[in-house]
């Protein structure tokens, strides 16, 4: 079986609620165990063993943070607009409900990015905030995500608010690549990229492998909390079929 | 792999900036223990409610 076809059949054999449910039910606490004992680890690594940087020493400590959360907020979108596009041509509720569980945990990402980076940005750039390309593209897609939110709650058809919502991530997908591109187009404040670019990562590898674990430790948290926040919106689509159906018969 | 700190001292000082790294990591350390509640107590209130709907199913039967 090809690539393309192994992926096919993993969509499909997922985007059965029942054998959803099935197969979280064992992955969930795998991911939630991998995912605890790795972010423990990577936080010791970040705050005692890494070195200090030899120019905002012991401050460059919250690189270890920051970053796995950027990557997290802004990985979180990708899926969510994967989501929307097999919703919108395959017509999979399932991939709805996993665009709408990752906004959530999305936006909560970007918020603790922005937030980790406003403490960074004080004793390193001797300010809170600054209208600079990268921070303001990064609070524009918090804004995204309160927007996402906020839209599939004001619309009660539920079928309506998905297409909406879906059509909106798509369309905000565009600042993503404003993100990626914002520390090259508006050299500013924030620094260029450091760990994925051309010509390979400019960090030290004593500071590089500590933000590449913690990198994996929030990946593999963003997989346990889409596991759990996603087997409860398919018991709440449950429990309202249910109760459709009781107040009919009634 | 050897820590970079002489004691613990030197440790909860962090050069002179404790309160920007250890309120950073702080808020990180909330919310990841705070997402994990709400994740689990909104998964236990959604099974309970699913199971009385179908108690309720049943009698009707």
């Amino acid at each position: 079986m090809g690539k393309s076809k192994w992926g096919k059949y993993l969509i499909n054999f997922l985007a059965n609620p029942e054998r959803f449910m099935r197969f979280s039910k064992i992955a969930m606490p795998i991911f939630g165990v991998l995912a605890f004992v790795s972010l423990v680890i990577g936080y010791v690594w970040a705050l005692v063993y890494a070195p200090a940087d030899y120019q905002q020493m012991e401050t460059a400590r919250i690189m270890f943070i920051h970053v796995p959360s950027a990557w997290v907020a802004t990985g979180a979108y990708a899926m969510m607009a994967i989501a929307s596009i097999v919703f919108l041509v395959w017509r999979h509720n399932l991939a709805d409900s996993a665009a709408f569980v990752g906004a959530k945990i999305g936006a909560a990402f970007t918020a603790l990015c922005l937030i980790t980076g406003s403490i960074w940005g004080r004793p390193t750039w001797g300010t809170w905030w600054e209208w600079d390309g990268r921070l303001t593209s990064v609070l524009v897609l918090f804004f995204i995500y309160l927007g996402y939110l906020a839209l599939r709650g004001a619309i009660s058809d539920q079928t309506k608010a998905a297409k909406a919502a879906a059509i909106l991530s798509l369309v905000g997908s565009v600042n993503i690549v404003i993100i990626r591109y914002s520390v090259v187009w508006w050299n500013t404040l924030h620094q260029p990229a450091a760990v994925i670019r051309k010509g390979g990562s400019s960090l030290h590898p004593e500071l590089l492998k500590p933000l590449l674990f913690n990198g994996l430790a929030f990946m593999l948290f963003f997989g346990f909390l889409m596991l759990l926040n996603l087997r409860t919106e398919i018991i709440k689509k449950r429990i309202s079929a249910i109760e459709t159906r009781l107040y009919s018969e009634n | 792999m050897k820590p970079q700190f002489a004691n613990l001292q030197d440790f909860l000082n962090m050069g002179g900036h404790s309160g920007y790294v250890f309120s950073a990591f702080g808020i990180s350390i909330a919310l990841i223990i705070g997402l994990t509640i709400l994740g689990f107590a909104n998964a236990q209130k959604a099974n309970e409610r699913l199971k009385s709907l179908e108690e309720l199913r049943q009698k009707g039967k």
